[in-house]
């Protein structure tokens, strides 16, 4: 009997290998098995889909729409990350911003660390005056900040080369197992059903969440927490400024891009007082006052956002389960960005005053 | 401050998540790779193997695969013409093997470590350290495959072994991938012949390996990983904490890298086990140990075996003076002590364990005629002063080990002993209890910490006494257990992509 018990265990786990290979490696077929968001209207949050913990199961609208405006026609170049892709309960960031400023604003819709890098590779050519809207969110500044300086590789590699480096990549990457493991249809249940259980029971969520509030409910992604590991790096912002003045000179030098940074504050940034330990260590300050010395052009997220939290009957800037900011949070952007935006045209000769 | 620190992995392809026994990639191979060994036929099995270890080395950073081909070349013909020559000629391919091992070993880990210094006596005697910082990324498992690559040509030069013709089965050998990158570093002479015998399909055997692979897991994600967390936040934070904190750390990380390491030699033991083939134990309840000498001949047993016959033996071992004893294991435990990292700590850590001894050797007739506090009457207890000062020289040494620079490391030694006075008092404040005691970390994480090692030591202890029990030998008893030890895996384990801490090595 045990033998048998035994053996069918052996089949089983093979059969499941041979299943999480072919639905990690085939999308296709991989595709048919998963439980987690395919896209469509509704977004239960990425640190919903990273905890799995119900209690913070909220659904998010999201809006379908994509501007068409090329990079040629654009009078605003916006240029960040997810934040600047997002598009829950309204439009895109740069598509607000168009709306409110009625101009054209381009967006590549990718997520860019080193904005030169996508300029060098998609050819961009020195024209008239135009703005850029470089943007990072706080968590990843100094990681960016860093590739700023880092020398642009445009040479592409041979064919043959980059078939097998493409190949391996195929073949040993692993981000794609592990995704299937956790979100197919037979796995997921257990992945959930475990999650919540050591929740509930421990209070202890999965590494990917380092805090977390009840009330009002509200996760924090550990890289936002633990973003300040490396303390000496974040007590001497100002050796990371020289690359952002050396990003907006070149930017104006090569390409006649007038450029005001934007850093988007993480949502512990903002609401860490939800978290009866939690305390920040002020990073934004100290990056604003050195942007400031070096006469870089910013917007003071960080203020605007935590005088807004705390007013009476203030709307939520972050969402609970997900990373990304809310709608209010993009309107209080776009209305700051506008006005800077305005300023800029006026000032800079873009349009008579 | 060089405020362009590229990003190296990204530049030479390293992924993101790499294979190890911890990923959901492993729980596909070993499965399949089992299942596929036992399928073909014997002699397309070592192929089988090999392909399979090829794919888990290159897991990491592929084109590194090219420098393990060239150690095993090296190595394979040294040892084909080592058993062919005799004298002087055998003597050379001898050190040119070596060298080349030792080459390879120091350019792709000790060499950061060597211009790093140099850029340092540079800036003393004001001139410029011409040699360029290369960024060199350490290939995985390579001090732990050199080892075993270095042993094989040793044993044939002794002629304790002969030189194997079959690159195939040497390469095997070497990447034998169990025991690739964390060993235990095998011997040729009990390794080897086990890739020519066929190993039937054994349902006890595979049982037997999977209990110990489950162990194995058990020691990393549920206890190592979770005493990571706390372990990590305060060594790499130290000026924030004092007392309780740093006492709390040094505790949690003894347990930590004794979990993370023999765990992952348990799981390597397992898995190979499951297949047929027998590795050698590595550890032995180290924890238990009355004596540093006693804890070296539990700690890490292949690879402090590996240094007392190929280093310390041939410095002339203990057949010598008091004197030249000493030196000799001084030498051998500083060469240990760098063998685990190209930083200072982890030389002076090897150098402690090294004046552990010494001092021991120096001592140890005195203390045999001592009745230390009348203890030898009470044997138990005796036992137990002896465990628990062991134990303490050894946490002592571990601060070394773990510290990221000697400054943290003394002042973990200067603080752990400070705030103690109003200790009781501060046990009311739950801030105080938050930040020093739970680490910043949630209660229930901090007494899962506490259950995990409670949990070891009470299995460790009484293993034999469990091992005979007539109740526990019941098979449906122990399998139940095995199970809830899964659940307790997947359900409170902690799965934050914690790479193995001797990976580093």
């Amino acid at each position: 009997m045990t033998k048998k018990i035994v053996l069918i265990l052996c089949f089983l786990s093979v059969a499941m290998a041979v299943f999480l290979l072919i639905g990690a490696k085939s999308k296709k077929i991989g595709y048919k098995f998963l439980t987690h968001d395919k896209g469509g209207d509704i977004s239960y949050g990425d640190l919903y889909a990273l905890s799995g913990l119900t209690d913070f199961k909220f659904p998010i609208p999201i809006v379908n729409y994509t501007s068409a405006t090329t990079l040629d026609e654009a009078d605003v170049i916006t240029l960040g990350d997810s934040f600047f892709q997002a598009k829950f309960e309204t439009k895109s960031m740069p598509d607000l911003l168009a709306d409110n400023l009625k101009l054209k604003v381009f967006d590549p819709h990718e997520i860019l660390g080193n904005p030169l890098v996508y300029l060098t590779e998609h050819n961009y050519q020195k024209g008239k005056p135009k703005i850029v809207i470089v943007e990072t969110v706080e968590r990843y500044a100094i990681k960016r900040m860093i590739s700023y300086n880092e020398k642009i590789n445009t040479t592409k590699k041979s064919g043959i080369r980059q078939k097998i480096n493409d190949s391996a990549y195929e073949i040993f990457d692993q981000t794609n197992v592990n995704y299937f493991f956790k979100y197919n249809i037979f796995l997921n249940p257990i992945w959930l059903w475990l999650n919540n259980l050591e929740f509930k029971t421990l209070g202890i969520t999965n590494h990917n969440i380092s805090r977390y509030s009840t009330n009002p409910p509200m996760l924090f992604y550990s890289e936002e927490v633990d973003f300040d590991t490396n303390q000496h790096l974040y007590d001497h912002p100002e050796v990371y400024i020289q690359n952002i003045k050396n990003l907006k000179d070149t930017l104006k030098k090569k390409y006649n891009l007038d450029m005001i940074y934007v850093i988007i504050p993480n949502k512990y940034t903002i609401y860490n007082y939800l978290d009866k330990n939690g305390s920040y260590n002020n990073f934004l300050p100290k990056i604003q006052t050195e942007l400031s010395k070096n006469n870089i052009d910013y917007t003071d997220l960080y203020s605007l956002y935590s005088q807004y939290a705390k007013t009476a009957n203030a709307k939520l800037l972050y969402y609970p389960n997900e990373t990304h900011f809310t709608a209010a949070a993009k309107e209080l952007l776009v209305n700051e960005l506008s006005k800077k935006i305005q300023e800029y045209r006026i000032t800079k000769g873009y349009i008579d005053k | 401050m060089n405020a362009t620190a590229s990003a190296t992995a990204s530049q030479i392809g390293i992924f993101k998540i790499i294979m190890t026994f911890n990923s959901v990639i492993f729980l596909i191979f070993f499965p399949l790779v089992t299942f596929l060994y036992f399928t073909i036929p014997h002699k397309y099995r070592w192929f089988l193997l090999l392909s399979a270890s090829i794919f888990f080395y290159m897991s990491f950073v592929p084109k590194y695969i090219f420098i393990l081909a060239l150690t095993i070349l090296i190595d394979y013909i040294a040892g084909i013409y080592l058993e062919k020559s005799i004298g002087q000629r055998k003597k050379w391919f001898l050190i040119l093997s070596l060298l080349a091992n030792g080459g390879i070993l120091f350019f792709f880990k000790y060499f950061g470590f060597f211009d790093h210094n140099l850029d340092k006596l540079a800036a003393l005697l004001h001139w410029r350290n011409p040699i360029p910082d290369l960024k060199i990324l350490l290939p995985i498992g390579l001090s732990f495959h050199t080892f075993q690559s270095m042993s094989y040509t040793i044993e044939v030069y002794r002629g304790r072994q002969k030189a194997e013709k079959n690159l195939g089965i040497f390469a095997l050998y070497v990447m034998f991938y169990p025991q690739l990158v964390a060993g235990p570093i095998e011997r040729p002479q009990n390794l080897l012949h086990q890739f020519y015998e066929k190993h039937e399909f054994n349902l006890q055997r595979m049982g037997s390996g999977l209990r110990l692979m489950i162990w194995g897991f058990f020691k990393k994600i549920f206890i190592a990983d979770r005493l990571a967390v706390f372990a990590n936040q305060v060594f790499n934070n130290v000026y924030d904490y004092h007392g309780i904190s740093l006492l709390i750390a040094v505790i949690f990380f003894a347990f930590q890298i004794y979990c993370d390491f023999s765990g992952y030699s348990d799981i390597a033991i397992g898995a190979a086990e499951v297949m047929g083939f027998k590795l050698m134990k590595n550890f032995n309840r180290p924890y238990i140990s009355q004596s540093i000498s006693e804890f070296w001949k539990r700690w890490h047993i292949s690879l402090s075996t590996w240094f007392k016959d190929y280093v310390y033996i041939p410095l002339g071992g203990s057949r010598v003076g008091l004197y030249h004893l000493s030196f000799n294991l001084l030498i051998t435990f500083l060469i240990s002590g760098l063998w685990h990292g190209a930083k200072w700590t982890f030389v002076f850590w090897g150098l402690l364990n090294g004046i552990y001894l010494i001092v021991g050797n120096f001592t140890d007739t005195w203390f045999k005629k001592i009745n230390f506090a009348g203890l030898k009457k009470f044997p138990a207890l005796n036992n137990v002063w002896q465990i628990s000062s062991t134990f303490t020289l050894t946490c002592f040494a571990w601060i070394f080990f773990r510290a990221n620079t000697f400054n943290d490391a003394f002042y973990v030694i200067k603080n752990i002993f400070i705030g103690w006075k109003n200790f009781p008092d501060q046990l009311t404040n739950h801030y105080f209890i938050h930040e020093n005691i739970f680490i910043g970390q949630y209660p229930g994480s901090f007494a899962l910490a506490t259950i995990a090692i409670m949990s070891l030591l009470i299995s460790e202890h009484y293993r034999d006494k469990i091992a005979s029990n007539h109740l526990l030998l019941k098979p449906w008893i122990r399998n139940l257990i095995y199970i809830a030890l899964v659940f307790l895996i997947f359900c409170f384990g902690e799965f934050k992509d914690q790479q193995f801490i001797y990976f580093q090595f």
